[in-house]
């Protein structure tokens, strides 16, 4: 199946699977998680802007929140997506809250379908999942697009 | 010529249709340019059609936004549009958002945030959209005229030395022209407007200014829809000219009795107008020359107020199938019914039936509906536009027929509503007449430029299989008021059995007095031998009577006689 006939929901689920794969730590499956959120938020604010990226996020977040279990997003100004995913890790579990990640990925998806169309939500995403796939660092634009 | 070699200027598609033709060839490759106006007059559509058009992976393209739209809203409703090519989003246009570095309200940033990305990227296109939102921001006295003229000169610099061509957008209003540097600096500056008049809205663009190219001057009519913005050319683009053929060269009109009138038929290569009241049949006249068009030749047919259905069905009643003709592709019908047609993109659409189709014919039924069609400010404009659309269209060698509805006024001779008659080289005019106490229709050829033609008037009737012309009416007088009446011609009597000679005396007793021998003789110049046998007919046919008075004869008429002269 090529990426263009893939749902941006399944490509997004691979891009968090991915990242997160045989990682055993709650720190690196932290770190595998951030990582995922942070590739498809660059990738994103390149068209939506970052400002556009985090309200899409943020109103994902709050459909998601029975889910999350008190994982909560960073500040816009970090680096990072969640602001305290080890601690969620250590008192929820690794499949708890990697489940709760991963809807709010669905949600994220499922509002960047709504706002900019499945078509393209579905390209952004694949190309993320491409350079994850490459082991491109998060944020490296030019190799995500290429 | 100097012999020297300028450097040439290569331009660039816009991807906007008709836009390269007002530009004068096309975009300025690494210019720096304005689009402005107010909001909402397509200024962020036409930016981002150029964008989708000229933007791939290897000639990339960077979008500023500040501070306005969104991006994401900006994406969302850009998916709209026809143009917009999802796989270049995030590849070959990258959007950058320039809101950060312009709130820190210095000039300096902004320009450095630019430069930055223009290394990373190294793009062919760069938009900012707002820039009047950039100078806005910065609006304060320490920067001043001076400060932003430079930074505006160091913008330019950067982004042209970087093989750039830009696009600055921005809301200004035309008293900003003497003002602002930024009018100063851009090579090139496309202002877009937009007015309502009643319910119509007409956009606008001006090319104001643009160096190292001659654009075509003028305001020029744009439509934007779900494929962009389509612009047309104010000035219609000639359809190459022909050597119009001598008048001897005619076409029929499809009707033997008015291409008698017309001496022959229309001179291939004229223009008629044929004026009317409604329901006339100033259709069944435009239908017949279509029809009559021999096998291979093709025409363009554009009809304002009918639906096409009913119109061919009319056509067929007629026994014309150009139902048949637009399926065999020697015929296309143009319907056009809104009201907020521009004259441009009704000409262009008619311009471009008869270039694809290499039409040979073309009627407009009617110049009526072509005004009513017309957004309202278009229609001051309506007989300048005319004027240009005959004259590119009839020197390309096409024969051309237009219909025009005139109100009926008795008391005076209208040959169309808003004095269109003098475009044309040949008018047909047609009336309603009463006669005999029946409404008539009647018809005239009121001029033709280059031929004879009948000069009078006929009436005519539109039978089943067309219009048929009768007999010209020169026994009444006064068809045009609507009001005609029978010439009264003096009536010749008629005297059965009487010769030449005979009539003669019989109506010299009829209005003499004295009517001796000798006095008719010399009224009549006839011999008397001649006269005498006259007389002896007359008598004994008891036209006149022999009478004696006195010795002297008389001759009188019988009628006379019995008092009745």
């Amino acid at each position: 199946m090529t990426e263009s006939r893939r749902t941006p929901h399944a490509l997004s689920r691979e891009l968090l699977e991915r990242e997160i794969d045989e990682e055993k730590s709650a720190d690196a499956i932290a770190a595998a998680i951030q990582r995922g959120f942070g590739r498809l938020s660059a990738s994103l604010s390149a068209i939506v802007g970052h400002e556009g990226c985090r309200a899409l996020l943020s109103r994902a977040a709050h459909r998601t929140r029975p889910e999350l279990h008190g994982l909560e997003l960073a500040s816009g100004s970090s680096p990072d997506v969640f602001s305290n995913l080890v601690e969620t890790l250590d008192r929820d579990g690794v499949v708890r809250t990697t489940a709760g990640a991963m809807a709010l990925m669905t949600n994220w998806v499922d509002l960047l379908c709504t706002f900019i169309g499945e078509d393209l939500t579905s390209r952004v995403v694949g190309r993320v999942v491409a350079a994850a796939r490459r082991g491109s660092p998060p944020g490296e634009k030019a190799e995500e697009g290429s | 010529m100097d012999g020297r070699r300028r450097p040439s200027l290569r331009t660039l598609p816009s991807g906007v249709p008709g836009l390269d033709d007002v530009l004068g060839g096309g975009i300025p490759e690494y210019s720096f340019n304005l689009i402005a106006g107010e909001p909402g007059s397509g200024k962020t559509t036409l930016s981002q059609q150029i964008l989708f058009a000229n933007a791939t992976a290897e000639r990339r393209a960077l979008y500023f936004t500040v501070l306005g739209e969104p991006a994401l809203k900006m994406v969302r409703y850009l998916q709209q549009m026809e143009f917009f090519d999802a796989e270049k989003v995030g590849t070959a246009i990258e959007l950058v958002d320039l809101s950060p570095d312009v709130l820190k309200q210095d000039l300096g940033v902004v320009l450095e945030k630019i430069v930055s990305e223009v290394k990373r990227v190294a793009p062919a296109f760069v938009i900012v959209d707002s820039f009047r939102t950039v100078i806005r921001a910065h609006a304060r006295p320490d920067v001043g005229e001076v400060g932003l003229q430079s930074f505006l000169q160091r913008l330019a610099l950067y982004l042209t030395s970087w093989e750039v061509t830009s696009f600055l957008v921005g809301e200004y209003l035309e008293p900003e022209i003497q003002n602002n540097p930024i009018f100063t600096v851009a090579d090139g500056i496309l202002w877009l407007t937009q007015h309502t008049q009643r319910s119509s809205v007409v956009r606008k663009l001006q090319v104001m200014k643009l160096r190292g190219q001659a654009s075509m001057p003028g305001l020029h009519t744009f439509r934007i829809d779900a494929a962009g913005l389509h612009v047309f050319p104010r000035l219609a683009e000639r359809l190459g000219s022909v050597t119009k053929p001598g008048p001897e060269s005619r076409l029929s009109m499809g009707c033997a009795g008015l291409d008698r009138l017309l001496h022959g038929g229309l001179p291939v290569g004229d223009s008629l107008l044929v004026a009317g009241p409604a329901g006339v049949g100033k259709t069944t006249i435009a239908t017949q020359f279509l029809a009559s068009a021999p096998e291979g030749e093709r025409s363009v047919l554009v009809i304002f107020e009918e639906q096409p259905h009913d119109y061919l069905q009319r056509a067929k009643s007629l026994g014309h199938d150009l139902d048949g003709a637009i399926r065999r592709g020697a015929l296309e019908l143009i319907a056009l019914r809104p009201l907020d047609l521009s004259v441009d993109e009704t000409l262009q659409a008619i311009q471009n039936a008869v270039i694809d189709l290499d039409a040979r014919r073309l009627v407009i039924d009617s110049l009526t509906g072509f005004e009513l069609a017309l957004a309202p400010p278009f229609r001051e404009d309506y007989r300048e536009s005319l004027y240009r659309m005959m004259g590119a269209l009839s020197g390309a060698g096409v024969t051309i027929v237009l219909t025009v509805e005139v109100t009926e006024a008795w008391d005076e001779l209208r040959f169309s509503p808003h004095a269109v008659s003098f475009l044309t080289e040949n008018l047909i005019l047609m009336r309603y007449a009463e006669i005999g106490a029946a409404l008539k229709k009647v018809l005239a050829v009121v001029k033709m430029r280059r031929s004879s033609h009948s000069p009078c008037l006929h009436a005519f009737d539109i039978t089943t299989s067309g219009l048929v012309v009768g007999p010209a009416l020169t026994e009444y007088g006064g068809i045009l008021t609507g009001d005609p009446r029978r010439r009264e011609l003096p009536v010749r009597p008629v005297y059965p059995g009487l010769t030449e000679q005979e009539e003669l005396v019989l109506g010299n007793l009829l209005t003499s007095t004295d009517a001796t021998p000798e006095s008719i003789a010399e009224s009549t110049g006839l011999e008397r031998t001649q006269l005498s046998r006259a007389l002896g007919r007359l008598v004994a046919l008891n036209y006149a009577l022999e009478i004696d008075e006195g010795g002297v004869r008389r001759y009188r008429p019988v009628a006379q006689v019995l008092g009745q002269r």
